[in-house]
Parts: structure tokens; sequence; C-alpha cells
């Protein structure tokens, strides 16, 4: 019974806070244009609600008022009893458009078996490791607690953490009543990852329709989504983040592709509101995650150059200004300024960002400090992205400049063969041409990122910049095998079946080469050693003071940044032996005592470093760098359970 | 394709995968907190003072029995690596028991010692056995 209440709860808190907030605020703003298929009306919704919990939360902050159950409870009723109020009136008073979404209901149980598919990978792999212990979940998971517990919004002190990464989760377990040491932080992961593949299902299908027509579209869309969903689920950033509580990538994940998507249904449906919509969602991003919008920023910088040189040549070979200011005029405009506007006033007047100050800036930008951050070899790149998906998006890239070429091109002989040869049905040449420059962009401006960083000046760790060509690769891969196919099948279908069997299987041998390291042998013997560190936990929380200073030992303790969430006496307590490698940082001064207290107790190194760090307690994993411990005569053993132990300085 | 089932399938899906995470974690934790034994003071001070009764709490040992069945646990306790006893506890299935020493027995202990001792219990159930010790000091 105590499962079902619990149950109850936690999905009520999450439709309640991820979907209806969002549902009715996109309904009010657009009660009557169904610009949205039924998925793209459920993803842009749990985004809106993500962006409104965000949102609303930092300002009941501000305003004093805690962030408590009953608060939460209240001010999202009635935003969402506002936003449906103001729904239902505006509908009564205009007019009906019609959805001028085909339904392809084959196309959709085809989406269906994508998606029974892709959350079938993730559930597979999730569940042997379900229990939380993971070393980011850990630390973000400490900030929620935090809210939890103190009902206000944290200061954090420190750039690497903000505030939209600790909100919704904070929201969902404080209106839910569930705590969050269970399956909860997963789960909203989870939810990001899955909406982060309608996304790009979106994205592709919406691009798409500038080229093709809506039927080969929506295959495109799909293709999409099992590029993403079902070929390489588990690698980062997609099931392994949600396991590792990799917050802000997977935000990133969702509002990256799920803004751009707005933009391009903005400029379908030549409505300026989606495009103001997109950048709120920009600004969200901005609350949640520096690296994303960091990347993001470079992103649209690269979009710009790739439309201010498509518009010059378009300009140069005839085209007109006022074809270029229509489309331009519908993202910035006066709808998308007074949204930025809004924005730069919410950071003035409710909340700063905690990475806005000038030494996080310095850290990002500026020549690389470390070999991490000189750029990736090609080689390293394309085993980071997968072959499969990188020869594709480089095919792809090659057919999206063919496509340039067609809507720049005033011959019109080659324009009708290309039509023909490859089904084309473009529409309106500039706005193909955008489309192009979109998913170009997204992933070469990506690549020469984790390529060229000096040259960009860019000093954050390449590999990290490379995760984000998972989902440009994935929309770009499946535009490259489209155009390679569809030629094809009209013509030679059996030809193209084979054809398209083999690219398939070589995408699944690529996207699950590494999956047998995924899989853990023995799960259930780490989940009984995560359960220990829980209650070791518990112990230290309930028999030692907040004055007393512990050690814990992140090498091999597992769970072990769960610690401090049990703890709850600062972020940098208790304090933590790092990877070893850490210690030897040839640009930063690193302390080692937190290494030498484990190493080398008994040492007047080990010794002084107790003194000057008061240190009290060590827990480590046992068997572990225990033996000196169990040797040493300045020492107590407190606390033992199969897998954890305990020791006090005498 | 309805939009209305669109909607009523993709909720079912969504509801069945986070119910049935939800669930699994809980009952993986359940399970994992079914095996173990802890062992382990049930206080982290040091000090007796044997003109204070309160502080006989250092000697006592907190023994948590998370798994399914009843258990029988053999304590033996050690002073300076010497023998000072033997006890048979059985302590029920899913359950913590803090094993306290008398005012006689911690008396006994600290009889003869000048300013500190190490103070040890060898806990040992089925063919498992486990040691705690921790430094006494007498004030």
């Amino acid at each position: 019974m105590e499962i079902i209440l619990e149950l109850l709860k936690l999905n009520f808190a999450l439709i309640f806070l991820l979907f209806l907030p969002g549902y009715f605020a996109l309904k009010a703003l657009f009660p009557k244009n169904n610009f949205f298929s039924p998925a793209g009306e459920i993803t842009v919704s749990f985004g809106f609600s993500i962006v409104i919990s965000n949102f609303l939360m930092m300002f009941i902050d501000r305003m004093g008022l805690k962030i408590s159950a009953s608060n939460v409870f209240l001010a999202f009723l009635v935003f969402t009893g506002l936003t449906a109020l103001i729904y239902f009136k505006r509908k009564e008073r205009k007019k009906s458009v019609k959805n001028r979404e085909i339904n392809f209901s084959k196309g959709w149980m085809a989406f269906f078996s994508i998606l029974i598919l892709s959350i079938y990978a993730r559930l597979i792999y999730l569940t042997p490791k379900i229990i939380p212990h993971t070393t980011d979940s850990g630390h973000h998971m400490y900030w929620v607690q935090h809210i939890l517990d103190f009902a206000r919004l944290p200061d954090y002190g420190i750039p690497d953490v903000i505030i939209g990464e600790h909100i919704i989760f904070a929201a969902i377990a404080s209106l839910s009543g569930l705590g969050i040491v269970n399956a909860l932080p997963a789960i909203v992961l989870f939810l990001i990852n899955i909406f982060s593949l309608f996304a790009i299902f979106l994205l592709a299908y919406q691009l798409s329709k500038f080229w093709f027509s809506q039927k080969n579209s929506f295959t495109i869309g799909l293709l999409a989504m099992f590029a993403i969903g079902v070929l390489y689920a588990i690698s980062s950033p997609q099931a392994k983040y949600i396991n590792g509580g990799v917050v802000g990538n997977m935000m990133g994940g969702l509002f990256i592709p799920l803004s751009l998507y707005l933009f391009a249904k903005a400029l379908e449906r030549k409505n300026q509101a989606l495009s103001a919509l997109g950048v709120l969602f920009i600004g969200n991003l901005a609350y949640t995650h520096h690296l994303s919008t960091f990347v993001y920023l470079y992103v649209i910088a690269g979009l710009f150059l790739a439309f201010g040189l498509f518009f010059l040549i378009l300009i140069t070979r005839g085209g007109k200004i006022k074809d270029f200011w229509s489309k331009l005029n519908i993202i910035i405009n006066l709808k998308s300024f007074l949204t930025g506007i809004f924005l730069i006033l919410f950071v003035f007047i409710i909340r700063v960002p905690s990475y806005l100050n000038p030494s996080a800036i310095d850290t990002a930008v500026g020549s690389p400090s470390k070999s991490t951050r000189t750029g990736m070899e090609l080689s390293d790149l394309i085993l980071s992205t997968g072959p499969w998906r990188f020869f594709y998006s480089v095919l792809a890239s090659l057919f999206l400049f063919g496509i340039i070429f067609l809507t720049i091109n005033k011959k019109t002989a080659i324009n009708k063969f290309a039509n023909k040869f490859f089904y084309l049905k473009i529409k309106d040449n500039v706005l193909a041409g955008i489309s192009a420059c979109v998913a170009l962009a997204w992933f070469w401006m990506i690549f020469a990122m984790s390529s060229f960083p000096d040259l960009l000046k860019i000093d954050i760790p390449s590999g990290r910049i490379a995760n984000y060509l998972t989902y440009p690769s994935a929309l770009l891969s499946v535009i490259g095998i489209f155009f390679l196919i569809k030629p094809v099948v009209k013509r030679l279908p059996q030809v193209a079946f084979i054809f398209f069997f083999l690219i398939i299987s070589t995408g699944i041998i690529s996207g699950s080469a590494d999956i047998s390291e995924f899989y853990p042998e023995n799960s259930k013997k780490e989940s009984e050693m995560y359960a220990e560190t829980f209650k070791a936990s518990q112990y230290l929380k309930e028999k030692t003071t907040e004055e007393e200073v512990i050690l814990k030992d992140h090498v091999y303790l597992p769970a072990d940044s769960w610690v401090k969430v049990f703890l709850m006496r600062g972020y940098e307590r208790p304090l933590s032996r790092a990877l070893l490698k850490r210690y030897d940082d040839p640009v930063k001064d690193r302390e080692t005592c937190t290494r030498d207290m484990i190493a080398i107790p008994d040492t007047e190194t080990g010794k002084n470093c107790f003194e000057e760090t008061s240190t009290k307690y060590i827990i480590l994993r046992n068997g572990y760098d225990t033996q000196q411990f169990e040797k040493s005569e300045n020492f107590s053993k407190l606390y033992a359970s199969e897998n954890v132990v305990i020791y006090q300085k005498n | 394709m309805k939009k209305s089932f669109f909607y009523v399938s993709l909720a079912a899906l969504i509801i069945f995968s986070i119910s049935f995470l939800y669930y699994q974690e809980k009952k993986q934790r359940t399970e994992a907190g079914n095996k173990y034994t802890i062992t382990t003071f049930s206080t982290t001070k040091n000090n007796y003072n044997p003109e204070n009764k309160e502080t006989r709490e250092v000697f006592n040992l907190l023994i948590e029995n998370s798994s399914e069945k009843e258990q029988q646990y053999n304590v033996a306790l050690l002073k300076n690596d010497s023998p000072l006893g033997n006890k048979k506890v059985k302590i029920p299935a899913q359950s913590r028991k803090i094993i306290e020493i008398s005012d006689d027995t911690a008396q006994k202990i600290t009889r003869d010692s000048r300013d500190s001792f190490k103070y040890e219990a060898k806990i040992s159930w089925n063919d498992n056995s486990r040691s705690i010790y921790k430094k006494i000091y007498i004030d």
C-alpha cells in the first residue's frame, strides 16, 4: 500500500509541475493557433513547465516566501489556474485556426515503436544501478536537500552550480514529500532525456519540411529519433548521464534543440511570439547550465555568420533585401526584444546566475591552459561522436551545401534535376537555405570548438565540448542517410532496402560498441555497498557534531559523494580524497593533505595534515587503504560493516 | 491518430516507466539493506569518568541486524588485547540492539589502568567476525 501511495504522490507531482503549467501557459499564449502536433505540444509544454518552475520559484524566493510544499503547491496552482482561465477566455473570443499538421497514423505507430525501444534500452541500463550513488548526482542533490531543509534557494558562493539545476528537483521532492535519496533524481533526468528525443524528432521534422514534403520530413524526424533514441542510447550524454546525475548537460540536451525548433517553427508559421518563446528558453538555459549556454551562444554566433554569408550571396545574386528582412524580422522583433529585456531585468532584480562573475568568465574564455583543453584529435573526436554518426554527418553536410547552392542558383535545369532526383519540395528558397545553415552551424561550430579551441579562445576541456556533438550529429546523420536512400527507394526498392538495412546495421553495431562496459557484472553487490555507505553516513550524522571534521575517500568508497547529502554540513564537507591524478595538476597548486591523511596517516606529513585540518573521522571502503589504520595505535575503529569502516583519530 | 489517443498512450508509457524505476529503486535498497550486520560503538565519545555513571556509555556497543532472520552474536571484549569476557546476544531480524556494560564491569575494566587503554569488541556470528576498537581515556 505504501508504495502505491508514494507512486501516486510522485506521478501527481510530476504532472502538476512538469506538464500542467507549461501546457496551459502555451494554450494561453496560442489559444486557437494549433501550431504543434501532439508531440510538439507535449514537448514544448514540458520544456515550458521547467522554465516556469525556475522563474516562479526564483520569484517566490525573492519575495521572501518559503519554498515549502504548501507554497509550491499554491504558487503553481495559482499560475496554472490563471493561465487556464486566460486560455478559456481567449479561446471564446478567437476563431479557431485549423491545425495544418497532417496525421500519419502509420508514422505515429512507428513513433511509438521507436519510443518504446528507446525507453526499453534506458530502463535496462538504469534499473541495475538505480540506487543513487554517482558523484555528480550527490553534488547536485546536496543543493536540492539544502533547498528542502532551509526552504530557501541557496547562495552558492561558487560558479560551478547553477540554480536551474536544482529547482525542479526540489519542487518535485517538496510537493511529493518523497525526499531525494531514491529514484526521483534519475526519474526527472530520464524524463528530460525522453523529451530531448522528442525535441530532436521535432527539430529534424521541422527543418526537413523546408526541403521535402511533409511525409518525407516526418520520416526524417523518425529516423532522427531512432538515431538518438535507440542507437547510442547508453553513451554520454544519454543514459550514462541520467545515471550520472549530469543535470546541466541533460538540460542543455533538451533546451538547445527545443529552442531551435521554436525558431524554425516561428519561421514556418511567421509567428514572432514563437521566437520570443525560443528566447525565453535560452534565458532559462542561462539559469540552468553555463557550459550549455556557452556552447549555444557560440552556435548562435556561427548561425548568424552562416546566415550573414548566405544572405550576402543571395543579395549579390539578385535576391531582395525585403525577403531577407521579412525572415529576420520573425526572429528579431519587438516581442523577442521585450523577452530579452525581461530576462535582463530578472537577472538584476530577482537573481543573478552564480557564474556571472569575472573570474568564472575568465576561466572559460581565453587561451587553453591545460592539455585537455587544447583541442581533440580528429580520430578522438570521431570516436567520441561515433564513427557511424560522424561519417553520415559529413555526408549530410555535403548535401546541405548542395541545398544552399540550389537556393542561390539561377540555373533552373540543375534545380529541376536535383528536385526530381532527391524528391525535394522547396517552396521558399530563403527558408530552405536558413534551415540548412541551422543544421550545419549546430554541428560544425561545436566541431570547431572541440578541435580548435585556441582559435575560438575557449578554455574548457575539449572532451566536454565534444559531447555536445551527439544531438546535431544524430540530426545530420539521418539527413545524410535520407539523401542517400531516397533517390533509390522508388527507383530500385530492393536495392534501397538492402542499402538501408546495411546502414542501420552498421549504426546498431557502432551505437552499441561499448555497451558491454556499461552493464555491471555484479550490480547487486554494488547496491549493497551503496546502502552501506548510506548507513555509515547516517551514523556519522547522528553521532558526530557539526564542528567535527570528517574525511571520506572518493577513490574507493562507493556512493561517497552522497555522504554530504546525509550530513548536510556544507558543500565542501566532508573533506574528500580526490582521484589521485588530481593532485598532479600542472597549472594549479593542489592541497595534498586529503591524500596524505589516508595514504600515510602515521608519517610526519600525515600527522601535520591531521593537525592542520583537525580531521577526526575517516570513512573508507573496508580493505582499501585501511591497513595503515588497522596497524596504527593512533586510530580507533568505531564502525564496521562488510564494506564500510569508520576510523577515529585518537 | 487522435490527439487524445496520443496523449493517453504517451502518458501510460511514461507513468509505467517512472513507476517501474521508482519501485525498482525502493526494492533494491530494501533488499540491499537486508544483508548486513553493522557493528559499532553507540557513541563516538572516548572519555570515561568513574565518578560519572553516564560516561559508561563509551563502552556500549550497537549491533544492527538488517537481515530477515534472528541472529545470535558472540561478543568478546578485550582490554589492551587481553580478554575481558564473552557475551552472547540474540538480535531479532531487522533490528538493532545496544549492548550495555554494567557499572561494575566498567569499573573492573578500568581498574589498574592509568590514563588510557585500548578497548576492543570482537563480534562473531555464523562464519563471520569483525572487530571494532577505541581508545578510552580515563578522567
